[in-house]
């Protein structure tokens, strides 16, 4: 009878040594991009059809993204310039509140004859975005409030980049283009302030993995060829303008938003 | 004795178990295959700020769309009919040639090789441009084509922009911003690109 039982507490502790060795191999390892998969796939999901063409998650999630843009960069903006003496500050400040100001009435225009829901608060991350504001001392205050607002214009730079690339909705295509002049400009004016810590910005882009792959550091003391200018072969008669400006300035000039209270309502999509 | 050695045995085989358990604990923080990140790895210290391969690659791609979109837009300023063609290639014209004299002079600044000649794939799209008959397939070829490499390169300038630590590398960046977004602008307004081929990755 003792024989017995020491038998089977044997057995079990092999049959659990096999399974959680087995586990890796046929579970966590074959599923291991399961995540990133996942991530990658919401262009098949919920597309609706509109008038202004195919609507995709990712072209929702960028109007919302805009919408909660604004809903903490107004009042981060209203608090600068409260609290800062800096010119350079509140000078960025202005432009956060112009831009965001355009670019909500934009964001609510596409919200409605999408029918998209939009939030009417910040988040819980930009809602802790505004309270490490409030909280800095006035010697931090500029550096925290440019290194927070210059982090987040950074990161959604390619995600407007992404959508503006993608999509095939002509509402969300010319927001995307609308967001990405406000959202450079934005960049180039926190940038401005001389608050911004690039390195950390470096070190947050970086992300887990992946190391950056590109040519060869250039050998010291080696001058490369000099490299011949692009030129036209034949005679081309060109008439347009290069679309870069005054180093410092980005274009943001355009027509007036119409205003969202005007446009009739559409029920929301699901 | 016997029983010393069955001692053994069992530490033996405990020991090589738990190693066994905890192996996929280490190999599992690898597990999408790619070593950790070391942003450092290539960079060098200019006057400029930092300098990273993601950098020298941004630089580099500049200089290899100015290659084969310049005569991309000569050629369809030879061979299409269409006035929004016409005039999407004035701007690619004009747009390239500007980038192209930023990047030959940002490139000499920081010592950074630049290629003379377009690269396999874009010869292949130019190669595809030469093959298509004029009119409304050259026309649908010549946009598709050239709108999905600005729509490709677009985020990665976008990336660039954020994380760079170079100064004259963000200013590059600011300016491909600018001019890829008019191309893709104008390369839209021909009417002759298809979306849905570019969403779906088909192009």
């Amino acid at each position: 009878m003792p024989r017995m039982n020491g038998t089977l507490l044997v057995g079990l502790a092999i049959a659990g040594t096999v399974g959680a060795l087995a586990y890796p191999v046929f579970y966590s390892y074959p599923h291991r991009n399961d995540a990133a998969t996942a991530a990658a796939a919401p262009l098949a999901g919920d597309t609706v059809n509109t008038q202004w063409g195919p609507l995709t998650p990712l072209d929702r999630e960028l109007i919302v993204r805009v919408r909660l843009a604004g809903l903490w960069e107004l009042p981060a903006g209203q608090q600068a310039m409260q609290k800062s003496s800096n010119p350079a500050v509140r000078e960025a400040a202005q432009h956060l509140i112009t831009g965001h100001n355009d670019l909500d009435k934009r964001a609510r225009n596409a919200s409605q004859l999408l029918g998209v829901p939009i939030p009417n608060v910040p988040n819980a991350q930009q809602q802790g975005f505004l309270d490490q504001m409030t909280a800095a001392s006035p010697a931090d205050y500029d550096r925290v409030w440019a290194q927070l607002l210059r982090q987040a214009h950074g990161n959604i730079l390619p995600v407007v980049a992404t959508v503006r690339n993608q999509t095939r909705n002509t509402l969300v295509r010319q927001l995307a283009s609308d967001t990405n002049q406000t959202v450079l400009d934005h960049i180039t004016i926190l940038e401005k302030t001389g608050q911004v810590d690039f390195e950390k910005i470096a070190e947050n882009a970086a992300g887990p993995s992946a190391s950056p792959t590109g040519p060869p550091p250039p050998s010291p003391g080696v001058v490369p060829p000099v490299a011949p200018a692009v030129e036209p072969t034949t005679d081309v008669v060109v008439s347009s303008k290069p679309s870069p400006t005054t180093p410092g300035t980005i274009n943001t000039n355009r027509p007036e938003a119409p205003d969202p209270n005007a446009l009739p309502t559409q029920t929301p999509t699901p | 004795m016997p029983r010393i050695n069955h001692s053994a045995l069992v530490i033996a085989a405990l020991t090589t178990t738990v190693a066994a358990l905890a192996f996929p604990v280490w190999s599992y923080s690898d597990r999408s295959g790619t070593g950790v990140s070391n942003t450092a790895a290539g960079t060098v210290n200019t006057q400029w700020g930092p300098l990273t391969a993601s950098d020298r690659s941004l630089i580099v791609r500049v200089r290899l769309a100015g290659l084969w979109e310049a005569p991309a837009g000569e050629k369809a300023m030879a061979k299409s009919s269409s006035a929004t063609v016409k005039e999407a290639a004035d701007h690619l014209l004009v747009g390239h040639g500007d980038l192209d004299e930023r990047v030959r002079k940002v490139a000499a600044q920081l010592n950074v090789e630049l290629p003379n000649q377009p690269n396999e794939a874009q010869q292949g799209f130019l190669a595809q441009m030469d093959a298509a008959p004029a009119g409304k397939e050259f026309d649908r070829v010549w946009a598709s084509i050239l709108r999905k490499a600005h729509g490709t390169i677009f985020p990665d300038v976008a990336a660039i922009r954020n994380q760079t630590q170079n100064t004259l590398v963000r200013q590059l960046a600011t300016d491909t911003n600018q001019t890829v977004l008019d191309h893709i602008t104008m390369l839209e307004k021909t009417g002759a690109v298809d979306f849905d081929a570019i969403a779906n990755g088909l192009i």
